[in-house]
């Protein structure tokens, strides 16, 4: 679905009048499907490739449609609640197409770049007005590259201006398309000790490092964010080490700090899967701060919207 | 003051402008105990003082009073009852108690029957213009230019050569009433200064209510001189008009002052803090609704320095205040942008900001011209008026398009084989029919309300009533373009695009288990299921959805008929979309409907979509919609927006929403009311969130619906929101 120009990728989401994702009002389209696994993933919807079903337990009227039609026994009530085994079930997506009130939703479309653009590009008055535009973002878009590359050029030939957010950990060659019609790149170093990266993502950092190295040369706005997570990349260590390294070796626009998200406890138990950072408190105000000012130090410009 | 330096001055200033505030604050607290739940806005009046006891002298067997002479008489004893109101520390003096239109209780002349529109006014449960008063724009010039004296000379110059007939007589006789009671009150206020000034010790307070009572001596009679006395004397004119039948127009405040503010700066009697000083009693006098910038006849930009000063003295006042910033190419943008950062900076819902572009090439399809069509300004709720020269019922009159469309699918219930096509013919049928009878009860309206309820009090600010001996509701004035708005679009427009899609489209349900659990009102187990099925259908407000597309239907039917209606009396007709605070008991009315909302509950406020209806309350989606069923006639369909506070904080946040309000409004949209999520709201609906459908929390990139978080989280945001405050 991903060799020819008017290709079909998959999306987990698009989302309009974005304010969070680069410059201006923006759309964000969020590809489906990541390499990393790193398990405090506020967008856990993206992880797979395949579409989700997923499971809004406040939206159940309990009507039992699903129960009836489901045609492998995955949907069943136990003990008057609702019980969805995945593992029994067999993607035929009867069970959605027949709930009536949407809690059962399927996350994840197959969608051409002909029909993204079209929704894009609805909102092309308020990214001229707003010196917005549309942001690719995941899921890791670098896994589906010639979909995206092909999306942005048609956004840019539309005077959309076009923004990513990858990890960049593809190589370099399949990223190489895409950066002709970018005008801004939001990437992410989360951990510089490139075993705990490995440990903590399933992936080495270095051809992440080596790639923004590269594509900060190319001249194009770069802008550096490490997430916040507590008791993983929130040591002073980290950001320090990640901030003197931008300073080092980049032209980055800024240094983003990303406060933790506590919003994808509840979407994982939407999904049925099990969060494996557990409860976690989020980091208080002058610890914030306290990372800000190590990362400041480095003499780079550091922005931290607090939640 | 004026040897004070400007700095002290402010300081000064500034405590009494917030003792003012204060006082206002307790007065509300006050009010709420004396009369409770107000549903409206309070327009700043005052709790009677203890053992205040006056009540109008009825007319009629009824226990009413109609007609020229009840209402002047009643203004004339009920003006005289209000004892004097002066605050030292206030730059302005006098307010009021009571409103007369309030004492009314048949509120129209029984002498004139209308009972024979009765049936189709409750067929349809129409808000019809017959009774309806004000809603139309004083022009205040008229009375800076005369002052009251002149006023009433000019009263009884037109009154020897009118009054021929007894109508006539009486007509100029109540007039002349209404200005000497104005007159009068003015004088016993003037004189309580008086009485103030010569207890007072504070030396700065004694130069106040010295200036206080050379301004109010000089307005009881005379035409305004300085920037005081014109405050001065609107304060009079807003107060006196409210009172008389809650009469809120205001009037393009900035432009109105800007002479009296030169002059006196040139002389240099004033500086700027004098003026925001001056404004602030203006805007503490009354809630009306006043425009700010916008083009001229010309095109050209109208902000000046009191537009700024009227900005500075609301945020100082920070108060409830109805200002309008008109939006157009030429605006000046650093106040443009000084108006968004005021909606975050006290989140109170001011400014709102209207389209210049679309309601004048909209009010141009009349057969109007530029010139007059940008003369058109923003001076109520929902509507634009001309100053002085038009006469508009505006927001008065309602088709509740929920109801028509219940009316309709009535009709298509006793059909053997119902379709959306004969639905629609049904619908056609009961809008025009509904339609037909608020043009005939308009028509009623303009030929026997003068019996009624007189404009005795607009008619001294209009350029017609006093010249010819007729009243404001008599065909006196230039223009009759009366506003007719459609309520409860989204509902109607919802049912369509539900039955299409889940009926005649997939199957899902066939028309008589519809129509069957309609009238059941989606009870059961069953009806559960069903009102799931036809919530979940494409709504009014997505993109491309079946929902918008009946939606922009409804609009252009409901547009197309409005404009063709044939007035006997010569007016016009024009299509808004706008339910005014009616969204609860226009609910009221309509029964289940197919959309899958339940019967008796609020239908869609203005031109906004059903709560929900959006994903995440995307904004520029919800812009559109509004902006494709805007009615292209010069009024508006007005867009509600409810944006997070978080949004100001972020890098670039006020250039957001700066570029959203300019986009939507340059695109056709005609009307912004902006409401900022308040730290107070997230709290009583994090208590409550189930009486908070509709409330949309902005995280970090994603937006969520707060009434879907969970408890924890919804406390997550609540302490967010604590702290930014």
């Amino acid at each position: 679905m991903d060799d020819h120009p008017n290709a079909s990728g998959i999306i987990s989401d698009i989302q309009k009048f974005s304010l969070h994702d680069g410059p201006g009002i923006r759309t964000t389209v969020f590809m489906k499907g990541c390499n990393m696994h790193c398990h405090w993933c506020h967008n856990p919807e993206s992880l797979g490739f395949q579409p989700d079903i997923v499971f809004y337990r406040t939206r159940c009227i309990d009507c039992q449609a699903c129960y009836q039609i489901c045609p492998t026994g995955a949907l069943t009530k136990k003990e008057n609640e609702r019980n969805f085994d995945r593992s029994l079930c067999n993607h035929c997506h009867r069970c959605v197409q027949h709930c009536p009130s949407g809690a059962l939703c399927l996350i994840g479309n197959e969608m051409t770049v002909d029909e993204v653009v079209s929704l894009v590009a609805a909102d092309l008055p308020y990214y001229v007005a707003s010196g917005g535009g549309v942001t690719i973002s995941g899921g890791e878009p670098f896994l589906q590259p010639k979909f995206v590359a092909e999306l942005l050029k048609q956004c840019q030939a539309l005077g959309i201006h076009t923004a990513i957010e990858s990890n960049m950990s593809a190589p370099l060659q399949v990223i190489e398309p895409a950066l002709l019609h970018l005008n801004m790149i939001f990437c992410d170093i989360k951990i510089f000790d490139d075993q705990v990266h490995e440990k903590e993502t399933g992936v080495s950092n270095q051809m992440i490092l080596e790639n923004i190295r590269q594509v900060s040369a190319r001249k194009i706005p770069l802008v550096i964010r490490t997430p916040l997570i507590p008791g993983v990349t929130d040591s002073r260590e980290n950001i320090s080490q990640i901030a003197t390294w931008i300073s080092q070796n980049t032209v980055a626009e800024y240094y983003e700090l990303l406060t933790y998200n506590p919003l994808a406890p509840a979407k994982y138990e939407n999904l049925g899967l099990p969060y494996k950072l557990g409860k976690v408190n989020p980091l208080r105000k002058d610890k914030i701060n306290d990372l800000v000012a190590a990362a400041s130090a480095c003499g780079i410009p550091v922005v931290c919207e607090r939640i | 003051m004026q040897q004070l330096s400007l700095e002290d001055k402010k300081q000064i200033y500034s405590r009494r402008i917030a003792l003012l505030r204060s006082d206002k604050i307790a007065e509300t607290q006050k009010k709420l105990k004396y009369k409770g739940y107000m549903d409206e806005d309070d327009y700043h009046y005052l709790v009677p003082p203890e053992g205040y006891d006056w009540s109008p002298v009825a007319t009629h067997e009824n226990g009413d009073f109609h007609g020229y002479t009840a209402w002047a008489r009643n203004y004339e004893s009920m003006t005289g009852s209000f004892p004097p109101v002066v605050v030292p520390y206030s730059s302005m003096a006098g307010n009021y108690f009571k409103i007369l239109h309030r004492f009314r209780k048949v509120r129209w002349n029984p002498e004139y029957d209308f009972s024979e529109f009765l049936p189709m006014i409750e067929k349809y449960e129409i808000d019809h213009g017959i009774g309806q008063v004000h809603h139309f724009c004083g022009d205040v010039r008229i009375g800076l230019e005369l002052g009251w004296g002149g006023l009433l000379n000019k009263v009884r110059r037109y009154a020897s050569i009118n009054a021929l007939d007894q109508e006539t007589r009486e007509f100029y006789a109540a007039e002349e009433t209404v200005i000497i009671s104005i007159i009068n009150w003015i004088r016993r206020t003037s004189q309580c200064v008086q009485e103030k000034l010569a207890q007072e010790n504070d030396p700065l307070l004694r130069n106040n209510l010295a200036e206080m009572f050379q301004a109010n001596r000089w307005v009881e009679e005379n035409p305004p001189r300085t920037m005081r006395e014109a405050c001065q004397f609107i304060c009079w004119y807003n107060i006196a008009g409210r009172c008389f039948n809650r009469e809120g127009a205001g009037g393009q405040l900035d432009v109105l002052l800007f002479p009296y503010y030169l002059a006196d700066i040139e002389k240099r009697l004033i500086d700027d803090e004098d003026a925001v000083y001056y404004i602030a009693g203006v805007l503490l006098s009354d809630t009306k609704y006043y425009q700010l910038g916008g083009p001229d006849e010309n095109g050209n930009d109208l902000v000046n320095r009191v537009s700024w000063l009227i900005l500075e003295a609301a945020d100082r006042l920070n108060i409830t205040a109805n200002l309008t910033v008109r939006m157009h190419d030429g605006l000046d943008r650093a106040f443009f942008r000084r108006a968004v950062e005021l909606l975050f900076e006290h989140k109170n819902a001011w400014p709102r900001f209207s389209g210049d572009k679309s309601l004048v090439s909209g009010f141009i399809q009349n057969g109007f011209s530029r010139e007059l069509a940008r003369n058109r300004i923003a001076v109520g709720c929902n509507w634009m008026a001309i100053p002085g020269v038009e006469y508009g019922l505006n927001d008065s009159i309602k088709v509740n398009l929920a109801k028509v469309f219940t009316v309709a699918f009535e009709d298509l219930a006793q059909e053997r084989q119902p379709t959306t096509d004969a639905l629609w013919q049904f619908f056609e049928k009961h809008l025009a029919a509904a339609l037909d009878v608020v043009f005939k009860t308009t028509d009623f309206h303009l030929r026997a309300n003068r019996y009624n309820s007189p404009e005795l009090f607009l008619n001294l600010f209009c350029r017609g009533p006093i010249e010819k001996g007729r009243d404001a509701s008599d065909k006196s004035l230039d223009y009759y373009t009366i506003g007719v708005d459609g309520a409860g679009i989204a509902v109607a427009a919802d049912s369509f695009a539900a039955l299409q899609q889940r009926v005649e489209r997939e199957h899902r349900i066939s028309w008589r288990k519809i129509i069957r659990t309609l009238q059941e009102n989606y009870e059961g187990p069953e009806g559960l299921r069903i009102r799931q099925l036809m919530l979940t259908a494409e709504k009014y407000g997505q993109s491309n959805s079946l929902g918008l597309e009946w939606a922009v239907r409804i609009s252009q039917l409901f547009s197309r008929l409005v404009s063709a209606g044939h007035s006997s009396e010569g007016a016009r007709f024009i299509p808004g979309l706008f339910s005014w605070s009616k969204t609860i008991a226009f609910g009221k009315q309509v029964g289940a409907t197919p959309d899958g909302r339940l019967a008796g509950t609020p239908i869609n406020h203005g031109a906004n979509p059903m709560p929900g209806s959006v994903k995440n309350g995307e904004m520029t989606t919800i812009s559109e919609a509004i902006i494709a069923v805007q009615c292209q006639r010069g009024n508006t369909a007005p867009f509600q927006m409810e944006l997070d506070p978080g949004i100001s904080r972020m890098h670039g946040g006020v250039e957001k929403v700066m570029a959203l309000l300019e986009t939507h409004l340059d695109r056709g949209g005609t009307l912004i009311n902006v409401n900022i999520v308040d730290a107070d709201m997230i709290r009583a609906a994090h208590a409550n969130p189930e009486l908070y459908p509709d409330l949309v929390v902005r995280v970090t990139g994603f937006s969520a619906y707060f009434a879907t978080l969970s408890p924890e989280f919804r406390q997550l945001v609540v302490d967010r929101l604590m702290e930014a405050q």
